[in-house]
C-alpha cells in the first residue's frame, strides 16, 4: 500500500453566520469533524450533494480555509498552524483546479502571464526559464503555443480549463485538488479532460482529491470514494466495493439516482424524500435520518461512529 | 404511430450580429407526437435552445431574428401567426421550462403569484380560483405544504423546489406541449432525478408531448421514447432511444455515446475523444459540417452538404458513409 502523501485528523471548518445588523445568527459547521487519508499517487473522490461540505473540505485540506479544530498534516508535516509565510514553500506541493475556469484566471492577463506568474512568486528561475517552462507546460497540457498570448476570453471552456491544469501542474505539485473540473463542460470536452488528467497523473504519479457530484465521473477516475453528507464524511471505500456494495443508506440513494446510458435498463430508483437540511441546524442523532427510509428511535438520538464493515470499508450508520 | 402535435419543417433560424448574420439553426425537421417525449440532444451552440426559442418565437423579430421554414402546431403555422395570437400560445398551449430558475422567476412576486399570472391571463377566472388552482399546482408538482410554500418568495426555496414551481408554472395552463430546456442542469442528482421522475409522470397523466433539451445523454437513455442529435445547427441523427444507442451510425453520435465514462467488470473502459471543438457559428466547415473532427472523414465529405436520408424505420441519418446517401453521391 502506498504511503500517505495528506493526512487529516477530526478536522472541523464552522462559519459564523451574521444576520440582521451584523449580529451573530448561528454557526453553519461545513465540515465536521472529518478524518481521511490520502495515499500516494491515488484518486480520491469525494462525492456528496451541493452543500454537504466537500469543497470547504477540500479547501481546508490544503490550508485554502482555515480549519476551525483538528489536524492535517502533509507528508508528515504538520501544516495545521503553520503562519502563511512558513506555507508559502509548501504551497508548490499542493495546488488546486477550479470548476470554473473562466472566474478562476484573471481576464486581464493573457495566458503567458498568468503561466509564468505561478513560477515568478516561486522566484526560483529566470524570466526566459519561466517563458521556456511554460510553454513546454502548455504543450504538455495540449494548448498549442501561439495560446501563450492569448486571453482567457479568447479560448473555449475545455482550453481555460487547459490552462487552470497547467497553471497547477508549473509548480511540481505532489497534490492536487480538482473541485469539479469537468462538470462545466461539454461531453466530448469533458472525456478530453478526464484523458489529460490521467495522463498527466502516469506520468508525475500525483495524487488527486477528486471533488465531484458525477458519479459516472467519479466512478472511472477514483482509486477510493469518500461519501459526505451535512459535513460529515458517512461512507469510505474502493471505488468498486462502494459502487457494488454500497452500505450507507445515503449512498445507496446517492447511487440509484444516476441516470444509465442504456434504454433498456429504466430501473427503478429510490427517490429520496424531503431535502437537505439547513447544515445552520442539522439534525440531531444521525444527519441522515430525517430523510432515511429505514431510521429508528436510535437513529434519531445517538450520532453513529464510522466502522469498518469490511477491510477498507467504513461508514457510520447504526443499522448495517 | 401517435398523433402527430408539432411538425417543425425546414426551420432556419438566422440572428443579426455586428459580424453579420449567422445561422444559429439550418433547415432542421422533426416532430413531436401526443403524449411523448423527444429528446434533442448536443452540444453548447448547437443551436438546441435557439430551435425550441423558435417554436416559442421568443426572439425580438423587429430587430434580431429572421426564422424561414414552417412550425405547424395542431394545424397553425406558428410562424405566421400574428403576434397577439402567438401569446396565447406561449404559456398556454405550449409552455417552457428553462434551465435557471433563479432567473427565471421574479424576486419580488410569490410563488402563487407567479403562477397565477398565467392562469390569469390565459383564462377568464377570477383571482381566488386562480389562487386555489395554483396551490394545487403546487401540490401536484410534490411540493410539500403548498399552502405556506404559495406565500414564499423564489429566494426562499432551495434549488430544487424553484425549478418545481418553474415547472407548476408552466403547467397551470395544462398546456400540450412542454419544453424543458435542461430542466435540471444546475442540480444534484437526487433532485435531478425527482425532478425527471415528475416531467414522467406527468406526461403520461397529462398526456403532453415534451421535448427534452440536454447534452446528457443517461438522462436522455432514461426519459426518451425518441431522440435526435444536433450539431452546428443541424439534426445529424434521429432514432427511436433504443436504436441510437444500440446502433447509432453518425460519428459524432457514436463519439458522443462512447465518451461517457464507464466502468465494466471493474476495469475503465478506453475513453474514446471527439477531437477538437464545435467551430463557432461564423467558421462553419464546408461540406460536412462535422468534417474536421471526424474520424473516417473522406474526400467526399469536403465537396457537398450529406441531406438527412432515412436508413431504416424512423431512423434518418446525415453522413455520406453511413447509409442511403452513399450511393446517391457517388452515381
Amino acid at each position: 500500500m502506498n504511503l500517505p502523501i495528506l493526512r487529516a485528523e477530526h478536522v472541523k471548518t464552522w462559519f459564523p453566520v451574521r444576520g440582521l445588523a451584523g449580529r451573530p445568527a448561528g454557526t453553519v459547521r461545513a465540515v465536521d469533524d472529518v478524518s481521511l487519508t490520502l495515499r500516494q499517487g491515488e484518486t480520491y473522490g469525494l462525492v456528496g450533494e451541493t452543500g454537504c461540505g466537500k469543497s470547504t473540505l477540500g479547501r481546508t485540506l490544503i490550508r485554502l480555509l482555515e480549519p476551525t479544530d483538528g489536524r492535517i498534516f502533509l507528508n508528515d508535516t504538520e501544516i495545521t498552524s503553520l503562519t502563511q509565510r512558513q506555507l508559502r514553500p509548501l504551497r508548490s506541493k499542493m495546488q488546486m483546479i477550479f470548476q470554473d475556469p473562466y472566474s478562476s484566471l484573471d481576464g486581464r492577463m493573457h495566458v503567458g502571464d498568468i503561466l509564468t506568474e505561478t513560477l515568478a512568486i516561486q522566484g526560483r528561475a529566470s524570466r526566459r526559464e519561466r517563458m521556456e517552462r511554460s510553454l513546454r507546460m502548455l504543450s504538455e497540457v495540449g494548448l498549442p503555443a501561439e495560446h501563450f498570448y492569448r486571453y482567457p476570453h479568447e479560448l473555449s471552456g475545455g482550453q481555460r480549463q487547459r490552462v487552470g491544469i497547467a497553471r497547477a501542474l508549473l509548480s511540481e505539485p505532489e497534490l492536487i485538488v480538482c473541485d469539479e473540473p469537468v462538470s462545466a463542460l461539454d461531453v466530448s470536452v469533458r472525456s478530453q479532460i478526464i484523458r489529460l488528467l490521467l495522463e498527466l497523473q502516469r506520468e508525475r504519479s500525483l495524487t488527486y482529491l477528486f471533488i465531484s457530484h458525477d458519479m459516472s465521473v467519479v466512478r472511472y477516475m477514483a482509486d477510493r470514494v469518500g461519501v459526505m453528507y451535512l459535513g460529515a464524511l458517512v461512507e469510505e471505500a474502493s471505488v468498486d466495493e462502494l459502487f457494488d456494495h454500497a452500505a450507507h443508506p445515503y449512498t445507496r440513494v446517492l447511487l440509484s439516482a444516476v441516470p444509465t446510458p442504456d434504454p433498456r435498463t429504466r430501473r427503478q430508483r429510490i427517490v429520496l424524500e424531503g431535502e437537505l437540511p439547513s447544515p445552520l441546524s442539522p439534525p440531531g442523532g444521525c444527519p441522515f435520518h430525517t430523510r432515511c427510509a429505514h431510521a429508528t428511535e436510535r437513529c434519531r438520538t445517538e450520532r453513529p461512529e464510522l466502522k469498518e464493515i469490511a477491510p477498507g470499508h467504513i461508514a457510520s450508520c447504526h443499522i448495517i | 404511430m401517435g398523433e402527430k402535435i408539432l411538425e417543425v419543417h425546414n426551420l432556419t433560424t438566422r440572428f443579426a450580429t455586428e459580424r453579420g448574420e449567422v445561422t444559429a439553426v439550418q433547415g432542421i425537421s422533426f416532430h413531436v407526437d401526443r403524449g411523448e417525449i423527444l429528446g434533442l440532444v448536443g452540444e453548447s451552440g448547437c443551436g438546441k435552445s435557439v430551435t425550441s426559442q423558435s417554436i416559442l418565437r421568443l426572439y425580438d423579430e423587429r430587430r434580431d431574428v429572421r426564422y424561414e421554414g414552417e412550425i405547424r402546431f395542431e394545424g397553425r403555422n406558428l410562424l405566421a401567426l400574428p403576434e397577439k395570437k402567438m401569446r396565447s400560445v406561449r404559456g398556454g398551449e405550449i409552455a417552457m421550462v428553462f434551465q435557471d430558475s433563479l432567473s427565471s422567476l421574479d424576486p419580488l412576486f410569490t410563488c402563487a403569484d407567479q403562477i397565477m399570472e398565467s392562469i390569469l391571463i390565459h383564462r377568464k377566472i377570477s383571482r381566488a380560483k386562480a389562487r386555489a388552482e395554483a396551490v394545487e399546482m403546487l401540490r401536484l408538482v410534490g411540493i410539500p405544504d403548498p399552502e405556506k410554500r404559495a406565500d414564499q418568495y423564489p429566494h426562499e426555496l432551495s434549488g430544487g423546489m424553484r425549478q418545481r414551481v418553474m415547472i407548476a408554472c408552466a403547467l397551470s395552463c395544462r398546456p400540450k406541449l412542454l419544453i424543458a430546456d435542461e430542466p435540471t442542469t444546475a442540480l444534484d442528482v437526487t433532485i435531478q432525478a425527482q425532478i425527471m421522475e415528475l416531467i414522467r409522470d406527468l406526461n403520461e397523466k397529462l398526456n403532453m408531448g415534451v421535448i427534452l433539451i440536454t447534452h446528457d445523454l443517461a438522462v436522455v437513455s432514461e426519459m426518451c421514447t425518441r431522440v435526435a442529435v444536433m450539431y452546428l445547427g443541424q439534426i445529424v441523427e434521429e432514432a427511436d432511444v433504443v436504436t441510437l444507442f444500440e446502433h447509432p451510425l453518425h460519428p459524432y453520435t457514436q463519439g458522443l455515446l462512447r465518451s461517457i465514462p464507464t466502468v465494466k467488470g471493474g476495469k475503465r473502459e478506453e475513453l474514446s475523444v471527439i477531437e477538437g471543438t464545435v467551430p463557432p457559428l461564423d467558421r462553419i466547415p464546408e461540406g460536412c459540417r462535422f468534417r474536421p473532427r471526424c474520424p473516417n472523414a473522406s474526400p467526399l465529405c469536403s465537396g457537398q452538404m450529406p441531406g438527412l436520408k432515412p436508413v431504416g424505420e424512423g431512423h434518418r441519418v446525415r453522413c455520406f458513409l453511413c447509409g442511403g446517401e452513399e450511393k446517391e453521391a457517388r452515381s
